[in-house]
């Protein structure tokens, strides 16, 4: 566990420092949970509320956090399985398939106000909305987080062989779903 | 974003397009959204908690709330249907005394009712009163009043006939001591001979009395008689009633 969270963590221990220890911890990882939640629920408002109970989770859990894995690991834990929950919720609510849950998020992303079809990157957006939801999760924590496998594993509890397969897989596809958009 | 060396070269063996992509997000966020997040999310923990101990502290129930629950809502239901009932009856028959009050203006004295109880039982563990049955003299009484009555009838009809075509049967009966007579009959004799009602039945009395029209013959004769007739009459014929039967018989 690196220095800092450690020293987080005690502060968080103590009632004197729990809330300044805990904002500390909010502003080191607001920004990389939410853009990892962001690309897979697409919508700005579902990723706020996604990641405010994020930390609200973290907030009544880590008092009995194990100092033996890293912060950071389960932080993006937690944070994936909100996720992917949120997405799942959605599903049932709609009462439509998952594959009408994804048309919807490509179609959320087509009408976003800063839309533009002939960058690259906003097509490689639409594609990832192709994916199957644990080969979308993979992808992005690789492509977009230049997570190792090592600790892609610890977070999704799948073999680094499993997950290598499931990148090179995702990439292949949306490299072919570039090419034909 | 420049991405890491190794990442790059791991795209490269897959796909040379998306290892020329640039690896920042399109989406946009609210200007200022990371600077208030931390804010927002201790506001909705703090709200929460409070919350959380707020229900915990106001939202109790007494203990044993819920297993009394079914009878007292079915008290309740019963009490209510029964006071709807009486209130319509009393609406009918007599309004004003809806608008009364039904609550006891008497009082009793304090702890009366937790003390009731127990002297109703100490009475109860007192001796009980003796019983004793009245079957058996009740018959006798029957069969002795029974008795009496016949014992009377008879008596009486022979005390008070004047029939001359009675008296050879008196004359029979003369120096006969009915009570003592009758105490010597056994009580068996006597309802066999109860039971038939033709022994009961005493003489016609027609047979004692003048007809209406020699009440009218010997009224008129006496209107006309004048005092001295009568204090004569009298002075020959008032000895008693026995004896004058008993000299007109010799």
């Amino acid at each position: 566990m690196h220095a800092d969270d450690k020293e987080l963590l005690h502060q968080f221990q103590n009632t004197a420092t729990k809330e300044r220890a805990f904002t500390a911890i909010i502003k080191k990882y607001q920004e990389k949970l939410y853009w990892h939640i962001r690309r897979l629920v697409v919508d700005h408002d579902d990723a706020n509320d996604v990641l405010q109970n994020v930390f609200i989770k973290v907030w009544k859990g880590l008092e009995n956090f194990r100092e033996d894995s890293q912060l950071y690991t389960w932080l993006y834990r937690i944070g994936t399985n909100e996720g992917l929950t949120f997405l799942e919720q959605q599903k049932k609510r709609s009462t439509v398939s998952l594959g009408d849950v994804e048309m919807g998020l490509s179609n959320k992303i087509k009408s976003d106000s800063n839309f533009d079809a002939n960058k690259l990157e906003w097509r490689l957006q639409v594609a990832i909305q192709q994916l199957p939801e644990k080969q979308r999760v993979v992808f992005n924590l690789r492509y977009y987080d230049e997570m190792p496998y090592q600790e892609m594993s610890r977070i999704l509890e799948t073999s680094e062989g499993a997950l290598k397969a499931s990148y090179h897989h995702a990439a292949k596809k949306i490299e072919e779903f570039i090419k034909n958009y | 974003m420049e991405k890491r060396p190794d990442i790059i070269l791991e795209l490269q063996e897959i796909s040379q397009l998306l290892a020329g992509i640039s690896a920042e997000t399109p989406f946009r966020v609210p200007d200022g959204y990371f600077a208030q997040f931390p804010e927002t999310v201790l506001d909705t923990i703090q709200t929460e908690t409070f919350l959380a101990n707020a229900s915990a502290e106001t939202l109790r129930v007494p203990l044993g709330y819920f297993e009394g629950l079914s009878t007292s809502i079915m008290d309740k239901i019963t009490t209510v249907s029964t006071e709807t009932e009486v209130a319509s009856e009393l609406n009918e028959v007599a309004p004003l005394l809806n608008t009364i009050s039904r609550e006891e203006i008497y009082t009793v004295p304090q702890g009366y009712f937790d003390t009731i109880d127990f002297a109703v039982s100490a009475q109860s563990e007192k001796q009980p009163a003796k019983v004793i049955t009245l079957r058996i003299a009740r018959k006798w009484m029957q069969y002795a009043a029974a008795a009496l009555v016949a014992g009377v009838l008879v008596t009486g009809a022979f005390l008070y006939t004047d029939n001359n075509s009675n008296l050879l049967e008196n004359e029979q009966y003369t120096g006969l001591d009915a009570p003592s007579g009758l105490n010597k009959v056994s009580e068996d004799e006597l309802v066999s001979y109860l039971d038939n009602p033709e022994h009961i039945t005493a003489a016609p009395a027609t047979s004692l009395l003048a007809s209406d029209d020699e009440l009218k013959e010997v009224k008129n004769t006496i209107r006309q008689l004048s005092d001295e007739e009568l204090n004569q009459y009298l002075q020959d014929y008032g000895e008693p009633f026995e004896s004058a039967a008993a000299t007109e018989k010799e």
